[in-house]
């Protein structure tokens, strides 16, 4: 196979995502930015679009066929064109990051796409429960069909798939990559658009911290990109320089980068909320439009999307950002904007909620799961489910044995979490920069201080919440799910919103926003 | 300062959050180099080498010979090392010597190759103070020599002497055809060709995809089958393991992919370890390989070891399943964590149509 086709095909399908985030994109004249932050916050927002627009497609029963596929190519050439005519000034608003910063900057950027693409997938999730959809979706076009749906038959005979009810953006992104290529699919070059991630993620806090200022904006930047986990997770825990990181680098499940899913949810999140802010800083409809594609394209990604998007219309809620007239930075159309993120949000979900509710569900139900009963009886001290204990299934030992070696269920969840927490290896001291933003703003400011910030801590706080909830209520062996980093790769998917919080935080930019309300107003 | 005047404990606690970068950027240049180093192509090398624990290891050797009928008693077993390295000491405790400590006790006979160790062997005690290894183990200094009339090789260590061997030196001098590999470090293909059985005791350090023997099956079966081809997949006996690697079919649904491949009760198979192990079970109790006979087995394409092969005919409700969805073939497998080519053929339906089902 020709591996020239293959990176035509992955890099035409970075364009197209690029040319649909850049069209709807407001203008620069309107929406100050650097060229970083609007290419990084550009690409999220055209994947978001480009998976939920496809999923779209397919709940309409339709099947992208070559032509098909010619005519997203088509869209994506005017897109290119709007944007570009629209602009005819290409006035950037740079950011003002030292030589240094933007080396470092670069290198990581640089490092993770080149080192996502320097293997090809080699894990077990982004093979089996991503990319072999990606085939699917390369030869028939449709999700619909025995592939995915026929796992329970009448006869007891069925095609294999795991998690069938997955959600379909990865898989769009690799087979539309592989697809417009000619050159067939490649284990390798399906995985260029999956490459940026990392690389954006920067860019795009930094777009969502600009209206407080731009030092709180570099904050963002450098932050994000310093996080560890955004790379890699276990760094030195595992036995130090001969750990499993430095031992396979950058292969194994250790790895971050790749074609899995958590570190696309995360992204596309962290896009959904820094367009969130800057939409109700600037009374943008057309951002809130934007933040509602965000949020929807990290539930394209993987189901916790859909969550996250269930904290942040919680957190909005909550916040009192909606109703209550108390200015700080949000201003009457800024509350239409985040009103309308939310709508266009859940709009854009429907499509994927439709072709889910006709896929069978392989073994996870956390929405039935997450029952006040059910939390309460392991908040109340419940017992370890001890009965699927390997050790107990393998009559290996009894659960009884089990349950002996094994505290509560909470507990086990609280010192996961704490773990977590102080694994600085992995996250450096993100969460102690987290939990002291956090305790700032609620001691010094209250909680009727800015209703921006008073939203980004609830995401936060409910994302945390909301994952310890889950893992408390999980009807699985909970050790035995620890030992796979799941709190680890689950909060990562809250990383854009904290590291927001913490840039903030640490621009303690409070005159700045005062400043700027000022000058909205005259 | 470029980003932001200082603001005492917050700034210094970001510039610790941004001094963290440097672990990603020294990960992601290691990285890249590594993957340079191998062509940026991932081999089972990438990966930590593949080792046994002494007990796990003791107890599925112990149990795999008594279900033969050479059986443990009297087995002349050659071992091949006691310890990873030559020069490593030896402890009662180690997991060579527990191996070829429970097979002795078990009344196998060893031919052990461990020339710098065998002084200290001779003198190592149990809890109780009792000599390890007694007269029942022959201490040999040639590998060669120690395989003469051994019913089976037992490779613990991967030294280079060891590995220089060919599988014809080893087929010639055995007269069993058992080879057991701790270390993943013989070539199951190359044994096969010479009709030796070849059987890994390790836990390997790289995935599954990446072992020789599966991707040499995946490139025949891609080369042997259109992809739009439909084949059944059914064990050719008792699933003997419940260990997850033996879920062979995973890897296969993917890499042969569009082909469709159909499995029995596959929401278990492929779901959790939990419910994996409940599929192991569910088809144990089911037995479908029950009563229906074997059809002479034919001439194999890639294994050499016909006598081994998993092919049965079909139950009535398999072949009602097979004819239902029109396939074109019938992958039989026997059910091991470790990938031989022997435990695997892929059969055309017609074929096995003529076997019958009963």
């Amino acid at each position: 196979m020709s591996t020239f086709g293959p990176i035509i095909g992955g890099l035409t399908t970075v364009i197209l995502a690029l040319a649909f985030g850049l069209a709807l994109l407001p203008k620069r004249s309107d929406l100050p930015r650097s060229r970083y932050e609007e290419y990084s916050i550009a690409y999220l927002l055209g994947v978001s679009i480009f998976t939920v627009g496809i999923t779209a497609l397919y709940a309409l029963g339709l099947e992208t066929t070559f032509y098909v596929r010619l005519a997203i190519l088509a869209i994506g050439m005017m897109c290119w064109k709007t944007a570009f005519r629209r602009e005819k000034e290409r006035v950037y608003e740079p950011l003002g990051f030292a030589p240094y910063q933007v080396w470092m900057l670069a290198l990581l950027a640089l490092g993770s796409i080149a080192l996502t693409l320097s293997w090809p997938i080699n894990q077990f999730d982004p093979m089996l429960h991503f990319a072999y959809k990606g085939k699917l979706l390369l030869h028939h076009g449709t999700p619909f069909g025995p592939a995915l749906s026929d796992l329970q038959s009448p006869d007891g005979f069925g095609r294999m798939a795991t998690h069938p009810n997955y959600p379909l953006g990865i898989p769009i992104l690799e087979s539309f990559a592989s697809g417009i290529s000619f050159g067939g699919w490649s284990d390798r070059w399906v995985q260029i658009p999956l490459a940026f991630w990392a690389a954006c993620l920067p860019g795009a806090v930094a777009f969502g911290l600009r209206f407080v200022s731009k030092p709180a904006a570099r904050w963002g930047a450098l932050l994000m990109a310093a996080v560890p986990m955004i790379y890699l997770r276990d760094g030195f825990s595992s036995g130090g320089l001969g750990g499993s990181a430095w031992g396979t680098p950058g292969l194994g499940n250790i790895v971050t980068l790749g074609a899995g899913a958590d570190l696309p949810v995360a992204a596309c999140f962290a896009a959904g909320v820094a367009l969130l802010l800057r939409a109700g800083f600037a009374g943008s409809l057309r951002l809130g439009l934007a933040a509602g594609f965000a949020f929807a394209g990290a539930a394209m990604m993987k189901n916790e999307g859909l969550a996250l998007f269930g904290v942040v219309v919680i957190a909005v809620l909550i916040s009192g950002a909606l109703f209550l007239r108390r200015g700080g930075s949000l201003f009457k159309d800024g509350r239409k904007a985040i009103g309308i993120s939310l709508f266009v949000g859940l709009l854009a979900v429907a499509p994927w909620l439709h072709l889910r509710s006709q896929m069978p569900a392989i073994d996870e139900n956390y929405s039935e799961q997450l029952t006040l009963e059910n939390t309460l009886h392991f908040l109340g001290g419940g017992e370890e489910l001890a009965e699927q204990s390997p050790k107990v299934i393998a009559q290996q030992k009894t659960k009884e044995e089990v349950l002996a070696e094994l505290p509560p269920r909470r507990a086990i969840v609280g010192k996961a979490f704490a773990g977590t927490f102080a694994d600085f290896a992995t996250w450096g001291p993100m969460w102690l920069l987290m939990f002291a933003a956090l305790g700032t703003l609620l001691l010094r400011r209250g909680l009727l201080g800015d209703p921006l910030q008073r939203i980004l801590a609830a995401v936060v706080f409910g994302g945390v919440l909301m994952y310890a909830l889950i893992l408390l209520v999980t009807p699985w062996y909970l050790p035995l799910l620890l030992e796979k980093g799941i709190p680890e790769r689950l909060l990562l998917h809250l990383v854009g919103p904290i590291v927001l919080l913490v840039g903030w935080w640490i621009a303690d930019a409070k005159q700045t926003i005062a400043s700027a309300n000022k000058a909205k107003a005259h | 300062m470029a980003i932001s005047r200082p603001q005492g404990i917050r700034s210094i606690l970001g510039m610790a959050q941004v001094a963290f970068a440097l672990l990603p950027i020294a990960w992601m240049a290691t990285a890249l180099v590594s993957a340079a180093s191998v062509g940026f192509e991932p081999t089972p090398n990438s990966f930590p080498r593949a080792s046994f624990e002494g007990s796990d290891a003791s107890k599925y050797l112990l149990d795999f010979m008594r279900g033969t009928r050479r059986g443990v008693e009297g087995r002349v077993i050659a071992v091949w090392g006691l310890t990873d390295g030559k020069s490593m000491p030896l402890r009662a405790d180690g997991h060579g010597v527990q191996v070829a400590q429970a097979l002795m006790q078990a009344g196998a006979k060893l031919r052990i190759v461990s020339p710098h160790q065998v002084a200290a062997a001779k003198t190592l005690k149990d809890k109780n103070g009792q000599t390890l290894f007694d007269d029942r183990v022959e201490w040999m200094p040639d590998p060669l020599g120690a395989l003469k009339g051994a019913d089976s090789l037992l490779l613990m260590a991967d030294w280079p002497e060891f590995l220089e061997i060919t599988p014809e030196q080893i087929a010639e001098r055995m007269r069993g055809r058992g080879i057991f590999d701790g270390r993943e470090a013989l070539s199951a293909t190359a044994l096969d060709a010479v009709g030796l059985n070849y059987y890994s005791f390790a836990k390997p350090g790289s995935p599954p995809w990446l072992d020789p023997d599966f991707q040499a099956y995946m490139t025949h079966i891609r080369e042997t089958t259109d992809t739009d081809d439909a084949i059944l997949m059914v064990p050719g006996t008792r699933l003997g393991t419940t260990s997850g690697r033996a879920r062979w079919f995973l890897h296969m649904n993917y890499q042969l992919a569009p082909r469709e491949l159909f499995l029995w009760q596959p929401e278990l198979g492929c779901g959790t370890s939990g419910q994996y192990r409940q599929w192991v079970d569910a088809y144990n109790k089911a037995r479908p390989w029950k009563g229906v006979g074997r059809p002479q087995p034919g001439p194999r394409e890639l294994s050499q070891l016909a006598r081994n092969t998993p092919i049965r005919n079909l139950s009535a409700a398999e072949m009602t399943a097979a004819e239902k969805r029109g396939v074109d073939s019938v992958m039989f497998w026997t059910h091991n964590s470790d990938f031989r080519i022997a435990d695997w053929e892929n059969v055309p339906f017609d074929a096995v149509r003529q076997g019958g089902s009963r």
